[in-house]
């Protein structure tokens, strides 16, 4: 799949998807750490797949979800993500 | 269509070719959404007969192949072309995660294919495998001639294995031969009532036996048309798949009660109505336990997009007897019934109706006394007998089957247990729970050996004698729950929250799903008079008021009541019985 042309800010995102994980999980937002791997906290492929289809909402634009077993943690996704928009 | 002088599905597709050629046989959906390819029932012979023609050429006529390519028209004609050429097939997932690769590679040193037949892109990462198969590029098959008149198809004839239900330590391979496969299409097709107008729309692995079988091959069969897309693009937007079954005017659907549970979650109520699911006949659902209460929602969800609720279809099935085993009659929709379970713990619980044996096959139940019951009211594992049951496991050394060494003879036919218990009601089957020890998370089976292995292999848990893992059902979907027996030091050590968030880490890891983890100190689980702990009783122990005492954080103490107040609710339904 092609990268989306997006102008999404890198601290809007992992933002977005602390708020997002924390909410789905109940856990604590101010001692997430966004460097772990998405397993170590609890968010399983099931879950990380169905909030990649939250984000299309959220910011109108195409996300793969294999993305999410490529950059499996906040931090790493946040960067190929956001990286991306200037190639795409 | 006389259905039954059709010795292969291949033949009978090439059929459907001659006689409806430019009739769609596939639609795959990119993203869901897109449709990216349409093959006609032409096309798809024309393909099917390049890839066995080359299969031909490139000498891997009747050797056994794994097939490993993603969801579409490639996948569905490198198996035709396999079959075609008596190549035996064994579909597996494209090595796209850490996970499917780890799989990949436990199937080949089991199957020991002679190729593995995929794309370009994974073909550089099976490299990386280091498969002792030759790997054969999709693409770049071709050959010189024709294949040419297809070989008579022996029916007693190993059609392609399947790897869906095995452990991934040790994966053991389903042989289906071309006989049970055209037997279980045509009961599949008599018990959903099915034919040419078939339209299925699937969001299932295409290389499992309820997405291959029930949503590919029974469209193709029939002459009908499969819509596809991948499970994550289904997982990613749930209603990307309700959207196909309006588009295309899907008139059959369906998969375990995850999918539904996903689109009531996922789907608002203001989403729904827009939706118009009219043409929805049969919305089958199977692969895991059936789940009343996820079905009532679904179906009160999409009401307002006319969705039936008597669409729903409940059944039963098993790699072992192909797809299919039992089912409800289409139109009958969720039917359930009080059963009184004995043993250690009796309880009457509320079961879901997964019909009868299908049409050509016979099921009955024995109990732990060794009798076999074939109607009326019973309780027992159950066993299944007919032309749809697989001759036994693949044999890589012999590139053979090894027969089910538990097959047993009843008035005059083979019926192989199942591993499953089930309650007869006035002959109606219900499953009730599994004895084998396998847990179905998400719609894929998750072998409890294998969890209690990453849990003793982990050099970071040397603390920990035993374990034991299992699935406890939590109302909506099956939670895995781990418990490890400690030694008196290290179960009184304060604080076991570390290796908890250790475990936690690695299972998700390893298989892609988060357990609740607990820790009892050692011989507190109950174990066989030979020392083997027991699952079912472990579990058993664990739901109970008269659990050891189990040491886990605060939050796995919530969830662990929670899933005890179900339990026991369940306990106390009020009730119809049978014993």
């Amino acid at each position: 799949m092609q990268p989306t042309q997006h102008n999404i800010a890198p601290e809007v995102l992992r933002a977005w998807m602390v708020k997002y994980i924390c909410g789905v999980l109940g856990l604590d937002a101010a001692t997430f750490s966004t460097s772990d791997r998405f397993d170590v906290y609890g968010l399983d492929s099931v879950e990380a797949v169905i909030m990649a289809g939250v984000m299309e909402e959220e910011f109108q634009v195409l996300v793969d979800p294999n993305q999410f077993f490529e950059y499996p943690s906040v931090d790493e996704f946040v960067n190929a993500f956001t990286s991306q928009a200037s190639v795409g | 269509m006389e259905f039954e002088n059709f010795q292969s599905i291949v033949q009978l597709i090439s059929v459907h070719a001659r006689h409806h050629g430019s009739r769609d046989a596939i639609i795959f959906l990119e993203r869901g959404e897109l449709e990216s390819e349409r093959i006609s029932y032409r096309d798809l012979d024309a393909q099917t007969d390049r890839i066995a023609a080359g299969l031909l050429e490139a000498g891997l006529a009747g050797k056994p192949i794994m097939i490993a390519l993603p969801a579409g028209s490639a996948f569905i004609a490198a198996f035709l072309g396999c079959l075609r050429v008596g190549a035996v097939a064994i579909p597996a997932p494209i090595p796209d995660t850490d996970r499917s690769i780890g799989r990949i590679a436990a199937i080949l040193s089991d199957a020991q294919p002679a190729a593995i037949l995929t794309d370009e892109a994974s073909a550089l990462r099976l490299a990386k495998i280091d498969a002792p198969a030759r790997i054969v590029v999709f693409d770049e098959l071709s050959a010189s001639v024709a294949a040419g008149a297809m070989p008579a198809a022996d029916p007693g004839r190993h059609a392609f294995v399947q790897y869906t239900s095995g452990s991934t330590r040790a994966p053991k391979g389903i042989v289906i031969t071309h006989g049970n496969l055209i037997a279980n299409q045509e009961m599949i097709r008599a018990a959903f009532e099915q034919d040419s107008g078939i339209v299925c729309v699937s969001w299932l692995p295409h290389f499992h036996d309820m997405g291959l079988f029930g949503s590919i091959l029974q469209p193709l069969f029939n002459g009908g048309t499969a819509v596809i897309m991948s499970p994550r693009a289904f997982i990613q937007k749930p209603l990307r798949w309700l959207r196909a079954i309006d588009k295309y005017h899907g008139t059959i659907a369906g998969g375990p009660s995850f999918g539904y549970e996903l689109c009531t979650r996922m789907i608002s109520p203001e989403e729904a109505p827009a939706l118009d699911l009219s043409s929805w006949r049969v919305a089958f659902c199977g692969a895991e336990p059936v789940r009343a209460a996820v079905l009532a929602k679904f179906a009160e969800r999409f009401r307002p997009a006319k969705f039936r609720h008597t669409s729903l279809v409940p059944c039963y099935g098993l790699a072992e007897t192909t797809l299919i085993a039992s089912s409800v009659a289409p139109g009958t929709g969720v039917s359930q019934k009080d059963v009184v379970v004995r043993g250690a713990n009796a309880s009457r619980r509320s079961f879901v109706s997964c019909g009868w044996a299908v049409a050509g096959s016979s099921i009955v139940l024995r109990d732990e006394n060794g009798g076999v019951h074939e109607s009326g009211e019973a309780i027992g594992e159950i066993c299944i007998g007919g032309p749809h049951v697989s001759p036994g496991h693949w044999d890589a050394s012999h590139r053979s089957v090894s027969p089910f060494e538990n097959v047993f003879l009843n008035a005059g036919k083979q019926y192989l247990p199942t591993g499953d218990i089930g309650a007869f009601v006035d002959g109606e089957l219900f499953p009730i729970d599994r004895i084998s020890d396998i847990i179905i998370l998400f719609g894929a089976n998750i072998h409890a050996t294998d969890i209690e292995a990453t849990v003793l292999d982990d050099s970071g848990s040397t603390d920990i004698r035993s374990a034991v893992a299992f699935a406890v059902d939590d109302g909506n979907r099956e939670k895995l729950v781990v418990l490890c027996e400690l030694d008196r030091q290290a179960f009184r050590a304060s604080d076991q929250g570390a290796m908890a968030e250790r475990l936690r880490k690695r299972i998700a890891e390893v298989h892609g799903v988060v357990p609740l983890v607990g820790f009892v100190l050692y011989g507190a689980l109950p174990r066989t008079s030979s020392g083997k702990i027991q699952r079912s009783a472990s579990k058993r122990m664990l739901l109970s008021d008269q659990a050891p005492m189990i040491k886990v954080d605060a939050e796995t103490e919530i969830a662990i009541s929670k899933l005890r107040s179900i339990a026991e609710s369940d306990a106390t339904h009020p009730a119809q019985y049978c014993s």
